[in-house]
């Protein structure tokens, strides 16, 4: 069991404020992600919810219980938390085993015990027959096993994960992920999890925190983060985007749609969460996927436009595709089966409820 | 077409004029470098060459006398068993100075760290025997201040401290040598990953705990690398062992080698032997560094390292710097203190008061007392000429090692660094074999003292010149020499100038221990060549010790003088200064 909240935090480390008011609740057994561009205040955040940094203002609770506030805080070797670090920092002066029996013999468990569970853990992190070597004769792939086994073998209410996978290369990255992933379900414990990169998010949490200078500006599921961000910001953080400045013309009579005039000549159809006055400024973001394009007019009422080819790029799975809208650029990914030529007329389609008309 | 016709024309007939002179006539650049590389193996292979040669009782007959000496007799075997003991004990006493204080200042937040750093680096550049000085007149066995102070308090018959001991030499010299440690952990501390640390502390280790069971062991090849290298220089202290050591008949291997050297007629075998046994056994404490260093080095592993913040120490801050300042008040400021109040004392065991208070020792030493007047005179010609052909010599040699790819380079750049670790006295028992005899005779002459003091800090030419020569990208020249400058032109205006104030920094680095030089030049100057260190040798030795304080003062203010200059060229503090960093 073990409930996080965040209530009003703030850290200035001099003139800047590299957290700004953040609450967050997290609920037990969760995987969280703070996500965000180096610097937006992510890891600061996770630190002072490790006990590392005190907040300035502001109180961090866990299952109710007062943990940091900026007069009182539990140091980190109480908060019964582990933490894997961007860096691994796993001590290259200590053995494997070491490195993992570590936080046991701080307990001082039996030294069976403490045998049992290390192995225990080694062999789960696939690491079974290397507790005798030293962090040095290990990839990165391996000291970041080490590193994670290290962290898990105390039984920690909490796991803070601070950027584990940056380090490795793509391929690697992406099965640590899938093993991520699966060792939280099996540990069920809270996990916090810090990263700059929107797929790892997406992939790994319940729920993400999308932070942007020591603001948290959207806390919600990764889907609804995805399909319905809060702002610009965030839509421009959650991968490709198109971005059309526009205006908003016209109002449909209900729900929430409106004309939204980009540049001279163009008007998009477009959803909002909210109704929007005329003449409000908006972004109208499109994601690229969902960019329709073909050869003849697909006969929809609203938002097709005409489009010239400007170039198409091969990427295996999909085409990426820039055209020229009316003095716009616009990005599609179209099916690798659709061969497209520079110069090429076609028609574009997007159905409104994927023109997000954003503030 | 055309224009570009009559563009390659003359080009390419240049081209083909620079290659057939460049086969037909010695370049400058080989001329210049080559007379480098010449000075060097002159400066400093030719006299090892003789040691090695002198230690066999070469050139009168060949034997292994003087070794087999070493084992068998005790007047040689003593000052190798006293040399060990001293090595040790300035290892250990040198950790227990500088690691605590290196860590206070490296990752808690003790108060005054600055003061800490500037004052370890001070009390490394002070020459050791100006401090031997200083505790003479502090813990002398009947006048000294502290034992009258305990007279006068408990009403004893006699105070407790005798400096003239074996504990003394090691005290005084590893208030000197615990800056090396200090050095060495103290950047070991600043490159430890922070979060190393934290890792421990988050699964539950409290902060001793950590500091014990990670940083600790973290640091400790930087740890035992600094107690070694601190051994190995306390070996070589002649002045602190002879000023401490030879009254009491306390003989180290220097010490002995001198005596050997001083009798009359001198036994060169034995001394040139002796000097072997010193080599060995510096060697040996290098060797055992760097294998220590490559095999266990923590350092640069894993991820980019953060800064962690200062360990918040409570109350126990002050205790940090209770003991900080124990240490740099031991080292540093009691030394001065009582030097410049013995300098300015008509009788220093009177203490200090008004009429007690004169000029006069500066007034003697410095213009009336005819060997002093001319020792200042000496030791800043000398220490002037020494800096601008170490630096000279050390520049070429460097850009030789760095930007060339001419055969031999390494065997060069090896021998650049040798005399780091040949003490000073061994390295004037070559020097003295090598330039008493034709083809060039020096000894009797100021220049043979010249010759030493560039054999002796030309490593720390070639290095600082090498350091500055790293950062200057090749392309800067490539692009001078393909607009047409020769060689020469680019060096004196794009090389030269770029790395000016390295080479500036260079100089005054061989110019500060070249002022305090005392190893060395007590067995190679004559009469007429004294310099200041010597001045002051002989003058203790007379019981002198307000002239001999009142010249320590004034070559202790030369030196802060140059450090001064020396730091605001090269922008840094004054430890990164002294430890070259």
């Amino acid at each position: 069991m073990a409930t996080i909240t965040l209530r009003n935090l703030t850290k200035r480390f001099g003139e800047v404020t590299a957290v700004d008011d953040v609450s967050l609740s997290v609920a037990d057994s969760h995987f969280v992600t703070l996500l965000g561009p180096s610097g937006c205040g992510k890891t600061t955040t996770l630190r002072i919810l490790a006990g590392f940094i005190r907040p300035d203002s502001g109180e961090v609770r866990v299952d109710g219980e007062l943990y940091s506030s900026p007069g009182r805080a539990l140091p980190p070797e109480k908060r019964q938390m582990g933490m894997v670090f961007q860096s691994y920092a796993v001590w290259p002066h200590l053995t494997v085993f070491e490195n993992v029996a570590f936080g046991l013999r701080l307990q001082k468990l039996p030294a069976e015990e403490i045998r049992r569970r290390v192995h225990g853990v080694l062999d789960r992190v696939g690491l079974a027959d290397m507790g005798a070597r030293y962090p040095n004769q290990l990839s990165g792939g391996q000291q970041q096993r080490v590193a994670l086994a290290r962290s898990i073998v105390v039984e920690p209410k909490i796991l803070l994960l601070d950027e584990p996978l940056s380090n490795l290369d793509a391929k690697l990255r992406e099965r640590m992920r899938t093993e991520l992933k699966d060792l939280q379900r099996a540990l069920g414990i809270t996990f916090v999890y810090v990263t700059h990169d929107q797929a790892e998010a997406l992939a790994l949490s319940d729920r993400i925190a999308v932070f942007d200078r020591g603001r948290v500006l959207q806390y919600a599921s990764p889907r609804e983060v995805y399909e319905h961000p809060a702002n610009r910001v965030v839509a421009d953080f959650m991968g490709q985007v198109n971005l059309l400045d526009g205006e908003v013309v016209e109002r449909a009579p209900e729900g929430n749609v409106a004309r939204v005039r980009v540049g001279e000549t163009l008007t998009l159809s477009a959803t909002s969460r909210e109704r929007l006055d005329i003449g409000r400024h908006v972004a109208v973001v499109i994601r690229p996927e969902d960019v329709v394009v073909t050869r003849e007019h697909p006969g929809k009422p609203a938002n097709v436009l005409r489009a010239a080819v400007r170039d198409s790029v091969f990427l295996g799975n999909v085409v990426d595709c820039r055209l020229r809208v009316d003095g716009h650029e616009l990005r599609a990914q179209v099916d690798r089966g659709a061969f497209l030529a520079t110069g090429d007329q076609v028609y574009v389609h997007v159905q409104p409820d994927h023109c997000l008309a954003l503030t | 077409m055309e224009t570009n016709g009559a563009l390659t024309q003359p080009l390419t007939a240049r081209g083909a004029a620079v290659i057939v002179g460049w086969r037909q006539r010695l370049p400058i650049e080989n001329v210049v470098l080559g007379l480098a590389a010449l000075a060097l193996l002159v400066l400093v292979g030719y006299p090892l060459v003789w040691l090695a040669l002198g230690s066999l009782g070469l050139p009168t007959k060949l034997s292994l006398a003087r070794y087999a000496d070493i084992v068998g007799d005790p007047s040689y075997r003593q000052p190798l068993v006293n040399t060990v003991e001293l090595a040790a004990g300035t290892a250990v006493l040198s950790v227990l100075f500088g690691v605590p204080l290196a860590w206070l200042v490296a990752r808690t937040d003790v108060p005054a760290k600055r003061l800490i750093r500037t004052c370890t680096a001070l009390a490394y550049i002070i020459p050791p025997y100006l401090t031997a000085l200083a505790y003479i007149i502090l813990a002398g066995p009947n006048a000294g201040v502290l034992n009258a102070l305990f007279v006068a308090v408990t009403g004893a018959k006699e105070g407790p401290l005798n400096v003239f001991s074996m504990p003394g030499v090691i005290v005084v010299i590893s208030v000197h040598a615990f800056a090396i440690v200090f050095f060495f952990t103290y950047s070991a501390l600043l490159s430890v990953d922070a979060t190393q640390e934290e890792a421990a502390w988050i699964l539950g280790a409290g902060r001793l705990t950590t500091l014990r069971r990670i940083t600790l062991p973290l640091v400790a090849p930087a740890i035992t690398a600094g107690a070694l290298l601190a051994a190995v220089i306390s070996m070589a202290l002649f002045g602190p062992q002879a000023f401490l050591g030879l009254p009491g008949r306390l003989f180290f291997l220097p010490t002995r080698i001198f005596s050997l050297f001083s009798r009359y007629p001198p036994d060169t075998a034995g001394a040139s032997a002796l000097a072997f046994a010193l080599i060995v056994l510096t060697a040996l404490g290098l060797g055992l560094q760097r294998w220590y260093l490559a095999r266990r080095s923590y350092v640069t592993l894993g991820g980019k390292a953060s800064r962690p913040a200062p360990l918040a120490l409570g109350r126990w801050r002050w205790v940090g710097l209770a003991y900080a300042l124990l240490v740099i008040g031991f080292a540093v400021f009691i030394p001065l203190f009582v030097l410049v109040s013995a300098a300015f004392s008509k009788n220093w065991v009177a203490g200090l008061s008004p009429e007690n208070l004169t000029l006069e020792n500066f007034q003697y030493a410095l213009f009336q007392e005819q060997v002093t007047r001319r020792a200042v005179g000496n030791s800043l010609k000398l220490a002037v000429a020494a800096a601008t052909a170490a630096t000279l010599i050390g520049a070429l040699v460097a850009y030789l090692n760095r930007r060339t790819t001419a055969r031999g380079r390494q065997f060069l750049d090896y021998l650049s660094i040798l005399p780091l670790g040949l003490p000073g006295i061994v390295l004037a028992v070559g020097i003295i074999q090598a330039w008493i005899r034709p083809p060039l005779v020096l000894y009797g002459t100021i220049w043979i003292l010249l010759v030493c003091y560039v054999a002796r800090f030309i490593p720390v030419a070639v290095r600082s010149a090498d350091a500055s020569l790293a950062q200057v990208d090749p392309a800067l020249e490539d692009a001078a020499r393909i607009i047409g400058a020769s060689w020469l032109q680019t060096f004196r205006t794009i090389t030269a100038r770029l790395i000016r104030p390295g080479l500036l920094v260079a100089w005054l680095l061989v110019f500060i221990p070249s002022m305090g030089e005392l190893s060395a030049t007590v067995l190679l100057y004559s009469s007429g060549n004294e310099t200041l260190s010597v001045a002051l040798y002989r003058l203790q030795e007379l019981g002198r010790l307000e002239v001999v304080s009142a010249i320590a003062v004034f070559t202790v203010i030369l030196t802060l003088l140059a450090l001064v200059v020396a730091q605001r060229i090269a922008g840094k503090e004054l430890d990164e200064l002294a430890s070259g960093r």
